[in-house]
C-alpha cells in the first residue's frame, strides 16, 4: 500500500469546498457528492503525475476513486502492473 | 368514436395477456426447466417475440435492422475481448463502435440518410424503409458493451444474455438503459420473488401509470404543444411561462412514470433495473441535476464519453493553469452529442449545447467561489434560504432548456421573447 497523504492534501486543498474537514479513508468523495466526475478527472491527472502512472479510464470505474483508500488501492495496483509490465 | 372504450380495452387487454403470460412462462421456466442454459433461452426468446409480436411497433424493423447489427456488435465484441498472447489491432475498438453509430447515423437522421442515398446515386433512397424504434437506446447500450468487453471489464459474455440484455421489453423504448454486467448477474441469478417484491413491483407499476395517465395528462392541456406557431406569437408572457411549468412537469411525470413502469415490471420478471430519476427538480446546481435525472444515461454519457474526453484533453494540456477550459470543452462536446441524441434537429443541439454551457459556468463558480469567505458557503450549503435560492435558480435554468428540447428553434425564439414579454 501507499502512503495517501499526498492524496489526500491533494483532495482537500484543490477539490473539496474550503473549509471542508480532510476526508477520512473511506469517506466517501464522489458517491456522496463532495466531487463531481472532473474532480475525478483532475485526481487522476494529479495521480499520474505524483505516481508516474497511467491509469485507464476505460479499466477502472468512477467508483474505484471513491475513497481515499480506494484510490491508493488503484496507484499500488498500477504501481505494481507498471513493474510487471 | 363509438368503438372507443372498445378499442382501447382491447389494445390495454392484449398488452396485459401478453405482461402477465411472459411473467408465467418464466415462472414456470424457472419451476420446471433445470437447464441453465434453456432457461435463459427461453428468457431472451420471450423479450425478442413480445417485442416483434407489439402491436405498435414494426416488426420489420427489430427483424432485418437491429437483430443483425446485435449479431454483428456481439461478434465483435468476442473478437475484441482480451485474451492471451493477441495484441488487439490499433483502431479496432473505434472500428467496432463506428458500425452502430453509423447505422443510427443513417436510419435517425434525415440529413444524413439523404446524403448516402445521393452518394449511392439514388435520391430518394432510405436506409431503413421502415420504422426502428428503440435504435439510439440500442446503439449507446451497444457501446458500453463494445468497450467493456475489450477492456476486459466484462469477460466472456454469451450470446443469450446479450440479446436478453439489450432486447428486455419493459426498457427497450425508453429505458432505463442498464449495464450488461449488472443486468447478466440478475438474469443468470434471476431475484427470487417474495410477496413483498411483487407488492413493491406492482406499486411502481401503477405509480407509473398514475404519473403517466393522470399527472402528466393534467400538464398537457396547458404545456407547448397545445399552441400552433401562429397562437405562440399572440399569447401572454403569463401564459408563456405556465406553458414552460406545464411542459416542465408533464415531461418528468411522463418519463419518470415510463421508468417506474419499466422498473416494476422488470422487477416481475426477476431483473432490478437500476433507477432514472432522483428528485431531480430540487438539486441545487446544474451537476446535482444530472446525478438525478436520466441517471442511467447521465451515467453512461459520464463513463463513455465525458471522461475519455476528459482525460485526452487533460493529457494534453498538462503543465500549469487552470483546468477550467478542459472541463468546459468536455461538458459541451459530451452534451452537444446528448442532444443530437435525442433527436433530428437544431433545437436538440441547441439544448445540448446550453447545458454544457450551464455545466463549465457551474463548474467556474465553483472555482471561482472558493475565494469566498467560509460563511459564504456555509450560508449556500447549510442554510434553508441559501439552499432554496440554489434550487430555484437550477431549476428554472433546467426547465428553460426545456424549450429547445420540445419546440423547434423558431418556435422557441417566439417563446422566449412572449416569456420576456416582447415582440
Amino acid at each position: 500500500m501507499i502512503d495517501s497523504t499526498p492524496i489526500r492534501d491533494f483532495i482537500r486543498t484543490r477539490l473539496l469546498r474550503p473549509g471542508s474537514p480532510a476526508p477520512g479513508e473511506d469517506d466517501p468523495l464522489f458517491s456522496n457528492g463532495r466531487i463531481d466526475s472532473f474532480g475525478v478527472l483532475e485526481l487522476i491527472a494529479f495521480l499520474e503525475e505524483q505516481y508516474g502512472i497511467v491509469i485507464d479510464t476505460a479499466k477502472h470505474h468512477i467508483m474505484d476513486f471513491d475513497t481515499l483508500r480506494k484510490v491508493a488501492h488503484v496507484v499500488a495496483q498500477e504501481r505494481e502492473g507498471g513493474r510487471r509490465g | 368514436m363509438k368503438n372507443l372504450p372498445r378499442r382501447i380495452f382491447s389494445l390495454h387487454g392484449s398488452y396485459l395477456a401478453v405482461f402477465l403470460g411472459t411473467i408465467a412462462l418464466l415462472a414456470a421456466s424457472r419451476r420446471f426447466v433445470k437447464n441453465a442454459a434453456a432457461r435463459e433461452w427461453i428468457f431472451a426468446g420471450s423479450q425478442v417475440a413480445v417485442l416483434l409480436l407489439i402491436v405498435d411497433i414494426d416488426f420489420r424493423g427489430i427483424l432485418f435492422l437491429v437483430l443483425p447489427l446485435l449479431c454483428l456488435v456481439f461478434l465483435m465484441a468476442r473478437w475484441l475481448a482480451p485474451k492471451p498472447g493477441w495484441v488487439r489491432p490499433r483502431g479496432a475498438l473505434a472500428g467496432a463502435i463506428l458500425l452502430p453509430v453509423a447505422v443510427l447515423t443513417f436510419v435517425k437522421y434525415a440529413f444524413a440518410g439523404a446524403i448516402l442515398g445521393r452518394l449511392l446515386g439514388a435520391a430518394g433512397w432510405r436506409p431503413a424503409p421502415f420504422a426502428v424504434v428503440g435504435l439510439s437506446y440500442l446503439v449507446f447500450k451497444a457501446i458500453h458493451f463494445l468497450v467493456d468487453v475489450s477492456s476486459g471489464r466484462v469477460s466472456a459474455p454469451t450470446f443469450r444474455s446479450f440479446l436478453c440484455f439489450m432486447m428486455l421489453y419493459p426498457t427497450y423504448l425508453s429505458g432505463p438503459m442498464d449495464r450488461y454486467g449488472r443486468f447478466r448477474r440478475d438474469f443468470e441469478n434471476p431475484l427470487p420473488l417474495t410477496r413483498d417484491d411483487t407488492a413493491e413491483a406492482c406499486w411502481r407499476i401503477a405509480l407509473g401509470l398514475f404519473k403517466k395517465t393522470v399527472l402528466a395528462a393534467l400538464c398537457a392541456p396547458f404545456a407547448y404543444a397545445s399552441f400552433t406557431t401562429a397562437e405562440l406569437g399572440a399569447i401572454s408572457a403569463g401564459k408563456a411561462w405556465t406553458a414552460v411549468y406545464a411542459y416542465a412537469f408533464m415531461l418528468y411525470f411522463d418519463f419518470s412514470g415510463y421508468s417506474d413502469l419499466a422498473i416494476g415490471s422488470a422487477r416481475l420478471f426477476g431483473i432490478a433495473v437500476p433507477e432514472n430519476f432522483r428528485n431531480p427538480y430540487l438539486k441545487r446546481n446544474i451537476i446535482e441535476f444530472w446525478t438525478a435525472w436520466h441517471i442511467t444515461l447521465s451515467t453512461w454519457l459520464r463513463d463513455y464519453l465525458f471522461m475519455p474526453i476528459g482525460k485526452a484533453l487533460m493529457k494534453r494540456k498538462r503543465g500549469g493553469g487552470s483546468n477550467l477550459p478542459v472541463a468546459a470543452a468536455s461538458y459541451i462536446i459530451t452534451f452537444a452529442v446528448a442532444g443530437v441524441w435525442h433527436g433530428d434537429g437544431w433545437n436538440f443541439l441547441a439544448w445540448g449545447i446550453w447545458h454544457g454551457l450551464g455545466l463549465s459556468a457551474c463548474k467556474a463558480y465553483g472555482e471561482w467561489s472558493r475565494r469566498l469567505p467560509a460563511g459564504y458557503h456555509r450560508f449556500m450549503m447549510e442554510t434553508f434560504p441559501g439552499k432554496a435560492l440554489a434550487t430555484i435558480v437550477t431549476f428554472h435554468f433546467v426547465i428553460l432548456s426545456w424549450t429547445l428540447f420540445a419546440n423547434d428553434l423558431p418556435r422557441a425564439a417566439i417563446l422566449y421573447r412572449r416569456l420576456l414579454g416582447i415582440g
